[in-house]
Parts: C-alpha cells; structure tokens; sequence
C-alpha cells in the first residue's frame, strides 16, 4: 500500500510528517519511506542512512550525420524543439529532450541512435528497520517526473510505502501521485498555505484518489480553514500547533530527538488513522 | 531593458512570497510577475484588480477514436511513458510527446490544443503584477513561466517600470530555470535549516552555473544561529554576496492575513530588517550602483 504525503505549499511539512510518521509507525507495522522530491530531497537529513547509490540514466538520441538526408522527420515528430532542422540538418538540443524516442523511430535511414545519458541518481539503504530510497536529479536538469516515475515504479513491496512528495501541483506532484492509495495532504492554515491547499485537494480529486488533512504549524486563527475542510467533505486527522521547540529540532535534522525528548501527543491523530487505514487495506486484500 | 531580480529559495516555504511583496512595495515604480505558477500566493495577500486575462494554452491532449482504431497496438508498443493501455491514454501519465499520434497508421488517434492554466495582468497599490495559475495537474508550468515573465517584461517596460521583481518556485526544476534565465540578479532565500542549507546548494549551483548574480537572504535567522554562520562561510567560500538576516517574526503571518507587507509595520523590527536586506539586494545585484 502507498501513502503519499503532498502539500502544494512548499514547507508546509510535508518531510517532518513523512519522517515522523514513518519513525511512530515503524515500531509495528514495516514501512518503505521514499522522498520522491528529487529536486531538494532531504528526508535523510533526518534518518541519517548511509545510502547505496547508482546512476540513473535516460535515452537521448545522436545523430550520424553522414548517413542522414536531411529529411526533416525527426524535427517534424519532436513536439519538445528538441529536435530543429538547420541548414538541411538536425540539431539536437538534448537538454529538452523527453526520451520519446520519436525521432529515432521515424528516422527512414537509422541516421539517428539512442545514447544514455545520466540525469540523477536513486539511493537506497536502511535506518533501523525502516528501507530507505531516495531521488536526486542532477542539478540543471529538468528531467525530475522522468526520475520520479523511474523511482516509484516499484509498487509490489509488502511494506507500507511512506512517499515524500514535491511541492506544488504540476508534473511532479502528479508523478508522485500516480498510483498512490491514499494522499495525506499537510496543510498550513495561513491564507496562502490555504490557496495551496485547495489546489492540492483538487489534484487528488481529479486524480480519484482519497485523502485526509493534517494541520501544521496552527497558530490559532485557522477557523476559516477547518470551515473549508468541513465544505470540501475531507477529515482532518490530526491538528499539530506552532512549535518553536520543533523548529529548533528540524534545523539540526533531529527529528528522532524531538520524538524521544518532547511531548508528541499531537501526532496521535495522523498516527491512529493512518494504522486504521493500513490495517483495512490489509484486511481488504 | 528593465532590471529584472528573480526571488528563488531552492526549499519551499523559506519566505518568498513575503519577501517579494515587500521588495515590491520597497521599490519606486516597480512591476512584479508571480511565476510560482503552480502555488502562486502574491495575489493571495494583494488587493488587486484584474486588468486583462488570457487562457494559457500549451501543448496538446491526445485521444483515441475508438471508431477509427484497428487495434493494431502500434501506439502502445512505442510509447515510453506506459500511457496507453487498451487502446485508450491516460492523461496523467501522458507526456505529449506526439509519436502516437504520428505512427498511426489509420488516423484514430486525434490532437486537441490543451488548456493548461490562465494569466492574468493585475493592478495593485503596490503597482502592477503579472501572475499565471496553472489548472491543478497540468504540465508545462516551465512554459507558462516563460510566457508570465513576457507579459510581464512588455508592460514593465510599456510603463517605464524600474524594475522587474520575480516571485519564483520552489525546487531546481523545469520553471526554476525559466525563472531565473536572463535575470540581472537571483535572490535565493534560505533557513537556517540543514534542508535549507542544503537546498541553497543545489538552488545557488544552478544559478552560478547559468552566470546568473546571486545574493543569499536567511529568513528565520534566530532558529539557528550555527547554521546561519555555515550558510554565510558557503556564500563566501563560493564567492556569492550575502545579503542579510531576517529574525523570526510573527508578522509574518500576520501581514498574509491582513493583506499588507512587512515593511509597512512600521517600527517593527521585521520591517527594519526587511528594508536594510532590500537595500543590500540592489547593492548586490544592481553592478551600476556600487
């Protein structure tokens, strides 16, 4: 089962929720934790894992320009201006390029092959008995739902999977989407923590995927927000105060010590419904 | 050609939107553009009135006519992206590519222009601003910023704007770059966070890769006092202006929901520090006036 913690807003919480959660739950049922934000991913910076990495590559298409005729085919197919036609020749502009292979398919000559080419890399490894997996996109390429896809494509774990996701609610939230069973969206109930969030609520409804709103960093003028959660028919689990204490945890990345030292009875709402919620998928196969 | 300063963070959630509204109301004469197309949030705390919209369209959505299809599977064996599955596409994990639509041998595979979002031109009394919203799910925000920024650059310059103050993403990613390429200047605001710390690395790397100024603002200063002294030690080691600290302030919050900025708590001291790191921002970025 895969539950995906999104938030549209960026620094809603989104990583403190997926590491806490993952630490409360951990003790019972096993858990995959996955930060599928490639572009900043820093859900380790809490685990601390020692992770195994490798290189993820992607196809981009090389011309060889003495067989070529200079048709056009491949300019003509490619809908990125990946491909342009200069002088009678292809140029290619890799950097734009999707991997769709277009150009090399309707190429009449084979002048065109596809060459890998590394954009990011997936680390793996374990803390305690949580498995680990992580996304990092090579900075300055723009490739990120590609390796969002590459690392969440994996979905027969039996352990519950825990998704880190990335802000906003474009290609890469949706990528970290697809094939979620359950969104838990962390909110800030600030007016623009709220505009975030009525766009998320709306990508998990278009995308027919069922969610629930944990409330961070409420520092008591959120009655609009509990008002708007009620009106879009969405349970809150859990409603977790502003909190310097926590801050100061979070900067240092030691979110294991603010569960051990500080009192955690906020969570235990997120904590209670999402075991119930585990424990039904489990019961319903 | 108008200044044009981009406001970039690398984490989200580190104070832009806050900031850029206050520089906005900081700066004579100035034009904003929000290109944080999927989360925009400067028209959340301006009042503002919308001067002229357009819908953004980019891109296409792709469809099978059952009618015309022969089933001959072509589409589906060479689409990469797994989204075609008996003899229908799924738009989520579509990508546009195109080459379903090209292969196909009996023309049942049909292209419609997509609507990917609206842009809407705004007057404030903070001045004009430019903010695009992406319809939730869509793809090609890195378009949508670029086409933001060009609206936003012809009025600017239209009116003689001084300069042109860019509300940007979060991530490093596709609108990242789009909002930060051809910019004079890029401020990239950070935490005192080691998230924070390590986004800026990855944001600052991009811009400096791109041979873009960069100047680094800590908001929150005061969670961590070590970290802010590591983030300063980066900005030097790597050659990059430093622009200043701002301390955790509960204003903050306060100017999103009385619809102000900072800067116009007078007297407070989150508005003094905002004011001095603004001035210190043009100092950096705007190489005519040092």
């Amino acid at each position: 089962m895969r539950i995906v913690v999104v938030s549209g807003k960026g620094g809603a919480g989104k990583t403190t929720f997926s590491v806490i959660l993952s630490l409360l739950l951990s003790n019972e049922v096993d858990i995959e934790l996955i930060d599928s934000d490639v572009e900043e991913p820093n859900s380790n910076l809490f685990l601390g894992v020692n992770l195994e990495s490798k290189s993820v590559y992607r196809k981009i298409p090389r011309l060889n320009s003495e067989i070529c005729t200079g048709c056009g085919k491949c300019a003509d197919i490619c809908a990125y201006n990946a491909v342009v036609m200069v002088k009678q020749k292809p140029l290619i502009f890799t950097d734009l390029c999707h991997s769709c292979g277009g150009c090399v398919e309707v190429c009449p000559v084979d002048a065109l092959t596809e060459v890998d080419d590394k954009y990011g890399e997936i680390g793996s490894g374990n803390s305690e008995n949580i498995e680990f997996k992580e996304g990092r996109i090579d900075v300055g390429k723009i490739q990120s739902p590609m390796l969002i896809k590459e690392l969440l494509a994996d979905k027969s774990s039996d352990r519950v999977q825990i998704v880190d996701a990335p802000p906003g609610t474009a290609c890469n939230t949706v990528q970290a989407l697809y094939g979620a069973d359950f969104a838990l969206i962390v909110a800030e109930p600030t007016p623009f923590g709220t505009s975030d969030f009525k766009l998320i609520h709306e990508l998990t409804k278009v995308m027919n995927i069922d969610s629930a709103v944990v409330v961070n960093k409420d520092e008591g003028y959120s009655e609009n927000f509990y008002k708007l959660c009620k009106s879009l028919d969405v349970p809150v689990l859990a409603t977790v105060p502003f909190d310097e204490k926590l801050s100061r945890y979070y900067s240092i990345g030691d979110l294991k010590g603010y569960l051990k030292n500080e009192d955690i009875s906020h969570y235990k709402g997120a904590v209670d419904g999402l075991k119930s919620l585990i424990m039904s998928e489990k019961e319903n196969g | 050609m108008v200044d044009t300063i981009a406001v970039i963070s690398g984490k989200g959630g580190t104070g832009k939107s806050s900031l850029t509204r206050a520089f906005f109301e900081l700066e004579k004469n100035a034009y904003a553009a929000d290109c944080d197309v999927d989360g925009a949030n400067l028209f959340v705390s301006l009042d503002h009135d919308i001067v002229e919209s357009e819908d953004f369209i980019a891109g296409f959505d792709y469809e099978i006519d059952a009618e015309k299809c022969v089933h001959c599977s072509k589409c589906e064996k060479l689409c990469r992206f797994g989204a075609i599955k008996d003899f229908k596409i799924d738009s989520f994990l579509c990508e546009g590519c195109n080459v379903c639509y090209y292969v196909c041998g009996s023309e049942a595979v049909r292209k419609s222009p997509k609507n990917c979002g609206m842009i809407h031109r705004a007057k404030s009394n903070a001045g004009f601003f430019v903010y695009g919203r992406l319809i939730a799910g869509e793809e090609n925000s890195g378009k949508m910023v670029s086409r933001v920024r060009e609206i936003a650059k012809k009025h600017a310059e239209e009116i003689e704007s001084s300069m042109l103050i860019i509300d940007g993403p979060p991530g490093v990613g596709c609108p990242v770059i789009a909002s930060v390429t051809a910019t004079t200047g890029v401020v990239i605001v950070t935490e005192p966070t080691l998230s924070g710390l390590s986004d800026l690395k990855r944001a600052a790397g991009l811009v400096t890769g791109m041979n873009i100024p960069v100047t680094i603002v800590i908001n929150r200063a005061d969670i961590n006092i070590e970290i802010c002294e590591q983030i300063e030690k980066f900005a030097a080691d790597n050659d990059l202006s430093f622009a200043g600290r701002i301390n955790y302030s509960t204003i903050f919050n306060e100017s999103q929901r009385d619809r102000r900025s900072v800067v116009s708590y007078e007297g407070s001291s989150a508005a003094d520090e905002v004011k001095k790191v603004w001035e210190k921002i043009r100092k950096d970025l705007l190489k005519q006036e040092s």
